[in-house]
């Protein structure tokens, strides 16, 4: 249960957290930040041939890279999210608009898991680009 | 949601500059870049998957003048809040609460989120000119 709770944050399907578990949340996403990270900038640098669209394509689309480019901009935006989070409640006074602001944030980071998930989910199933 | 209750934290021009609280209000700050510069990389994903026309008119924008600025303080703000984030992650551990190490720490840190993002872009500029 407790596995299929965290999945369920990660994909931005829970509620918004608070005092202690938000307090874990943001400390263990920050571990999985700082090693996805670390592996997209080794790729930047040592890996990733050039910034040309075949080159980028291919390296994007390989299975394990694309798996852990998809985890990095989900465990990301999770994290980001909660920091916001903590900003918008230390900022903003009035309880409705507070309300509201969280629900646009929560807004934003469904719409960056839904990106994520589309271009990687496309790229790993058919291995060739959307046809437009 | 007990948003009813909770008191508002007082605005920043309360505090007297000094480096913790700085380095704190940096930490935020660095995060906010950070959290916009997630959305670039959901479109540089979304664009790699819509082909290369999609992918070379996103690069082209991506790669103007302004915006190598703002990826300069992008990489910046990431070194800094990576590296400031692992000395929290310390304080949380219970290692290095003593006034001279948080300072030390602190200065620590913004020394080399600098040198580590010069380092950065040194190596990518010759990798990629």
């Amino acid at each position: 249960m407790k596995v299929i709770s965290m999945f369920l944050k990660l994909l931005s399907l829970a509620r918004f957290e608070h005092a202690r578990e938000h307090w874990v949340s943001q400390r263990t996403t920050s571990v999985a930040v700082v090693l996805l990270s670390l592996w997209f900038a080794y790729q930047l640098l040592f890996v990733l041939p050039s910034f040309s669209h075949a080159e980028v394509f291919s390296w994007a689309s390989d299975p394990l890279n694309a798996i852990i480019l998809l985890l990095f901009s989900l465990y990301a935006i999770y994290h980001a999210e909660l920091g916001v989070q903590a900003v918008i409640e230390d900022y903003i006074a009035t309880e409705q608009l507070r309300t509201y602001t969280l629900y646009f944030l929560r807004f934003l980071r469904v719409m960056v898991v839904v990106i994520s998930f589309a271009s990687i989910g496309w790229m790993i199933n058919s291995g060739e680009v959307v046809p437009v | 949601m007990n948003a009813k209750k909770q008191p508002l934290s007082p605005h920043l021009t309360v505090y007297r500059w000094q480096i913790t609280n700085t380095l704190s209000i940096l930490h935020r700050l660095s995060g906010l870049v950070l959290f916009l510069a997630a959305f670039d990389f959901a479109i540089w994903l979304g664009s790699i998957a819509l082909g290369g026309e999609v992918y070379a008119e996103v690069k082209h924008f991506f790669s103007s003048n302004i915006l190598l600025i703002i990826w300069a303080l992008v990489s910046l703000s990431f070194f800094y809040h990576f590296l400031n984030g692992i000395r929290h992650l310390l304080w949380d551990i219970g290692k290095g609460f003593e006034p001279s190490h948080v300072k030390l720490t602190g200065l620590l840190v913004v020394f080399f989120s600098v040198i580590i993002t010069a380092l950065f872009w040194y190596c990518l500029l010759t990798k990629f000119g």
